[in-house]
């Protein structure tokens, strides 16, 4: 087994392993920590890709601020709704075994021939955000979706502000 | 890789980490001089010449003490917490460059332990990871006002590491890269005037709006009112004792130095002084020179976090937030468009 | 600059609406500041700015299109001075009163897009512009990506012209979310554009994820209804899971070929195929990919096993949202769904996800009659429905490629492409979001009277207020699919389809869903005019406007349903411009 296998190895046990205290842990904070260990290991895929401006972005966006916020929401909610109910998570875990047979099913698929349609590209390397910018802002490119992206992110903005606050009785 | 460079790499690796490590053990010293200086007393000077000694001693008091684990705490995260806080600030140390780079075999070697193009990113990946032990160590305490000042903490550093991360980008966007032995060097033509912190306005208020930032990112004076001791007793860590403590001072202070060591590289040339060292042909000289006015330079950062604590009074929370979300943030995001300016008119004028 | 031209106008529309958001936003900011003197100062360099733009842009874009003669982007000129004048004549005259402004600023909006949409429509079909890629063929601007865009317009224009008169936007506390709505609106109607235009996988999971989100938010919007929260939790639980099956589809997809384009994937899957690479664990791997992008488009469109979110969100959601979501949602994901069958269905193992998608359009369209029939609720009975129709336009999809059964082995061949499903489905969804606009529009109307939507409180309703009570009746016929309305036509291609393409199973299944639907139309009719009149308690005035647009979707309902043949030639040519892909 070489270096790399045995990284891979790691990095999923990691990651399988949070998604499953996430799922059945009792208490919510336990979960938010197997979240967290979850997207760090998602992470570390990335970074054994060859995608490191993607591990990056995904610690700094999904756990330094996604998750925090989840983690910010619980701790305000009273401790005695902290504890999760059992059934619940039972119930939970019906997807869960839904997926992993599709998963399952999958990867017995996967047992045949890979077939790539072409060779995939090599890593950048060294000059893997030049790339990243420049399909982003090429117009033959991701352009329109990278602007695409923006509007979106100002519409959902502001409907997630009014939704998230107070009844405007209170205000008036 | 030949022998020279491995030795070479963990030359760095012990050099820098203790280079670290014992600037936040000193300074934790320095804290307690500057304030007896500013207070007019003596401060510590029983062990050692001056009290030299004194974080030796405060580090073999804390290993003897006795560790409590409150009744009632989540065990787990508990103990998990000041690994969590301390981890993310030491790793910081590995992307960022001491010094100028030297030649082993006609190969230019940066001086940071790893080189990556995407060092800056690293280090607000790993800065906005550190919440996790201070809110995590908060709410395992079973402590109201441990989750308490865990909250306010985190609230804080969440809403300040935007002005961060927008004062970061003017700076980014200024140099081209995110690479940060390549940007102190593109401060580095011999101009005084090509240091960001001379970029005037863009890159003074980048500058301004980066250290008001850091000094909430750390929960330094005067917005460290996550331990505000008048209203919390000891914040997040007022269950933790003996060696977790230590931990959580580590993580602090080892935060603290990350972060003026960032200033220096972003704002004042890192280990540039004038264009005097750029020169210099025997690289090795020149990265030892660096190295001084490189710590230099970041000691007077350190001493001027230890002197606002002693100096400034601390803000109340909501004038904390205010100033973060509707002072700070419209500066920066405002900043970031002059700086687009900037780039396009300004620059190509300066010729550099 | 003036390379990027060509491809700016190519979405002109979206890039108005995107204007239009970016206005409502404004305006809405100046109206909540408007009595602080900074605010005027701020009003008054945005106004300046933006006419500048206008200049500027108007001359850039005579440079760069010969073709433009006269003042280049006027129409967009005089939208920007009746917001202007619009803003004005509130700010002295109905002060407080002026509900209507940013529906009306949203209504200006739809019209501009909707003239340029026009241009470029009468660009496509009269076969001007051969090559239809833009944005390095992220999108795809080819007779059906217009046609869609045109009824998105359409919806979104009715929409924005019901929400003026809904009265819970008018009165109470959703007053001040009439802002926030009108922007989800938009962005739904946006994501929802760029959802059909697209031929990128990548690009569609951003779209369809815009149009979605736009959605959620949406149902949710009603502060101070429980049921209003509860659609939209529900909303977002559901549809993000089926995201993530979509999202491996698609992930897998990628694997197996390494493109995200689908003519590049279609051109792959179609030379492996050939060279007899795809064996049977390959041919697993690739349905499981099929598979799961299909399960995102089903959720879309309500299909049977991902319809549970449908009747909770309808009920929930505010009424012109559920019109959206019935009339130009559906036809989005409907739109995305036809370019992908006829990309994907008769490679691989396309066919044997046909066969799957016949039987989920049997199951659909019964499950959506037979649970309509017990409704007491005006909307869930709606929702239901909006299944059933489903199933239906289903119809149409299955009915894209002729499936050919090999008797010795029970190999499964999809045949040539049948350009009539794809016009059936098209032609079913106009006729299904006119009168379905109406059909939710009738029920704001009474709504607004009785203050409930059960079936019960409807009663006599049609004699107090005839007009409004006829139209619905030609909404219901149309529903039903009696001629002479524009449903008759729908339901007759789609026929006709699916009996060429030789499933004259799933017809008799479809008729005879047909007569069941009767059952429950009927009850919606007998509620209005068969009870006497004193039995409606309110009283009923005034909603002349209101009335005028039900009437002129009604008309259009009859119109379409006496001359189909300008639209079904139309829709032919879009069909035959899918056989080159």
């Amino acid at each position: 087994m070489d270096t790399l296998t045995l990284m891979f190895l790691l990095i999923a046990t990691i990651t399988i392993a949070g998604s499953l205290i996430t799922l059945w842990s009792k208490y919510v904070v336990h979960s938010v920590f197997g979240l967290m260990l979850a997207l760090l290991g998602v992470a570390g895929f990335y970074v054994l890709l060859g995608a490191d401006f993607l591990a990056v972005t995904q610690i700094v966006v999904y756990v330094g601020g996604v998750l925090v916020l989840y983690l910010f929401g619980i701790m305000l909610t009273p401790p005695d709704r902290a504890e999760r109910n059992v059934k619940l998570i039972v119930f939970c875990s019906l997807p869960a075994v839904a997926g992993a047979m599709y998963l399952i099913g999958s990867a017995r698929a996967m047992e045949g021939k890979w077939l790539p349609g072409k060779e995939l590209p090599p890593p950048p390397g060294k000059h893997l955000i030049h790339q990243v910018g420049h399909s982003f802002l090429d117009k033959d490119q991701y352009l329109l979706a990278f602007e695409l992206a923006s509007v979106l992110l100002l519409v959902v903005l502001v409907g997630a502000v009014y939704i998230a606050r107070r009844r405007w009785e209170a205000s008036e | 890789m030949s022998a020279i460079e491995i030795t070479f790499m963990l030359g760095k690796i012990l050099a820098f980490f203790g280079i670290v490590v014992a600037l936040a053990a000193l300074s934790t010293l320095a804290e307690r001089k500057v304030s007896a200086w500013i207070q007019l007393r003596y401060g510590p000077n029983r062990v050692g010449p001056f009290g030299i000694l004194q974080p030796l001693a405060d580090g073999l008091k804390f290993i003897f003490k006795e560790e409590v684990v409150p009744d009632g705490a989540n065990k787990l995260l508990f103990r998990l917490a000041p690994a969590m806080v301390a981890t993310p600030a030491l790793l910081a140390v590995s992307v960022i460059p001491f010094s100028f780079p030297v030649m082993i075999d006609g190969v230019s070697h940066a001086m940071s332990i790893i080189d990556v193009p995407i060092a800056l990113l690293i280090i607000l990946a790993l800065g906005s990871l550190q919440v996790y032990g201070i809110l995590f160590g908060g709410w395992a305490s079973n402590n109201k006002y441990s989750l308490l000042g865990g909250l306010r903490s985190s609230a804080q550093m969440v809403s300040y590491e935007l002005t961060l991360i927008l004062s970061i980008l003017v700076v980014m966007m200024l140099s081209g890269t995110m690479n940060l032995t390549d940007m102190f060097y593109d401060q580095e033509t011999g101009q005084v005037l090509l240091w960001t912190i001379f970029k005037f306005p863009v890159g003074t208020i980048a500058f301004g709006l980066f250290l008001i930032a850091a000094f909430a990112e750390t929960n330094r004076h005067p917005f460290d009112l996550a331990e505000a001791e008048t209203e919390l007793v000891g914040g997040f860590h007022t269950e933790y004792s003996s060696m977790k403590f230590a931990l959580f001072f580590i993580g602090e202070y080892a935060a603290m130095v990350t972060m003026s060591c960032l200033l220096v590289i972003l704002f004042l040339g890192g280990p540039t002084l004038f264009g005097l060292l750029v020169g210099i042909e025997n690289t090795w000289v020149r990265a030892l020179l660096g190295m001084g006015v490189f710590l230099a330079k970041l000691c007077s950062f350190l001493f001027l976090f230890i002197w606002v604590r002693w100096t400034i009074p601390r803000y109340r929370w909501d004038q904390l937030m205010h100033l973060g979300w509707k002072v700070l943030l419209p500066i920066s995001l405002v900043n970031i468009v002059l700086a687009g300016v900037w780039v396009i008119y300004i620059a190509p004028t300066w010729g550099g | 600059m003036a390379d990027y031209f060509r491809d700016l106008i190519a979405i002109g529309p979206e890039l108005i609406l995107c204007g239009t958001l970016l206005v409502v936003l404004l305006v809405d900011l100046w109206r909540a500041g408007r009595d602080r003197a900074s605010v005027w100062w701020i009003a008054l360099i945005v106004t300046f700015v933006s006419c500048l733009a206008m200049v500027q842009i108007g001359s850039l874009y005579h440079q760069a299109e010969a073709k433009v003669d006269g003042m280049a982007l006027l129409p967009e000129f005089l939208a920007l001075a009746s917001v202007y004048t619009l803003v004005t004549v509130c700010e002295s005259y109905y002060r407080g009163r002026d509900d209507w402004l940013l529906g009306t600023i949203v209504l200006i909006g739809t019209a501009l897009a909707g003239y340029r949409l026009w241009d470029l429509g009468v660009d496509v079909f009269s076969g001007l512009d051969q090559e239809t890629a833009y944005w390095g063929a992220l999108i795809e601007g080819d007779g059906l990506a217009i046609f869609l865009r045109a009824l998105g317009l359409f919806t979104l224009f009715f929409c924005a012209l019901f929400a003026i008169f809904y009265k819970p936007f008018l009165k109470g506390i959703n007053r001040n979310g009439v802002m926030e709505w009108l922007l989800c609106l938009i962005g739904a109607t946006l994501g929802g554009m760029f959802l059909v235009q697209t031929t990128n996988l990548l690009f569609l999971f951003l779209a369809l994820e815009m149009m979605s989100l736009c959605s959620y938010l949406q149902a949710g919007m009603l502060k101070g209804d429980r049921r209003s929260a509860e659609a939209g939790l529900k909303y977002v639980l559901y549809g993000s899971m089926a995201s993530a099956f979509m999202l491996f589809g698609f992930s897998l997809l990628y694997a197996f070929t390494g493109e995200l384009n689908f003519p590049a994937i279609r051109e792959i899957l179609i030379g492996l195929s050939a060279d007899g690479a795809i064996g049977d664990a390959e041919g697993l791997l690739l349905w499981v990919a099929i598979l799961g992008s299909l399960t995102g488009f089903a959720y879309k469109i309500s299909a049977v096993p991902f319809h549970f979110w449908t009747p909770d969100v309808y009920e929930g959601s505010p009424t012109p949202t559920t019109a959206f979501l019935a009339a130009g949602s559906k036809a989005f994901s409907f739109g995305i769904l036809i370019r992908f069958v006829v990309l994907l269905g008769d490679v691989g193992y396309g066919a044997r996800i046909l066969e799957l998608l016949a039987w989920v359009a049997a199951l659909t369209m019964t499950y959506g009659n037979l649970a309509a029939l017990r409704q007491s609720n005006l909307k869930r009975l709606f929702a239901y429905s909006s299944i059933a129709h489903a199933g239906y336009m289903l119809m149409g999809i299955v009915a894209l490629f002729v499936i050919t059964k090999d008797t010795t082995s029970g190999q499964l061949t999809a045949g040539s492409l049948n350009v009539d499903g794809a016009k059936a489905v098209l032609f079913y969804l106009l006729a299904y979001a006119i009168m379905n606009l109406g059909a939710f529009g009738v029920l704001i109307f009474l709504a607004n009277r009785t203050g409930s939507e059960e079936i019960a409180d409807i009663h006599g309703m049609g004699w107090k207020a005839p007009m409004v009570g006829g139209t619905m009746i030609v909404f219901l016929l149309s529903l039903t699919g009696v001629p002479p309305t524009a449903g008759f036509f729908g339901k007759y291609y789609l026929f006709v389809a699916a009996i060429q393409s030789g499933y004259g199973w799933l017809v008799v299944v479809a008729g005879l869903n047909t007569v069941i639907s009767l059952v429950y139309y009927f009850r919606i009719a007998k509620a209005l005019f068969l009870r006497g009149e004193e039995e409606a308690f309110v009283e009923i005035q005034g909603g002349k406007v209101f009335s005028l647009a039900l009437l002129f979707l009604a008309l259009l309902t009859i119109y379409f349903g006496i001359f189909a043949g300008g639209a079904t030639e139309l829709l032919q040519e879009v069909g035959t411009s899918l056989q080159s892909r």
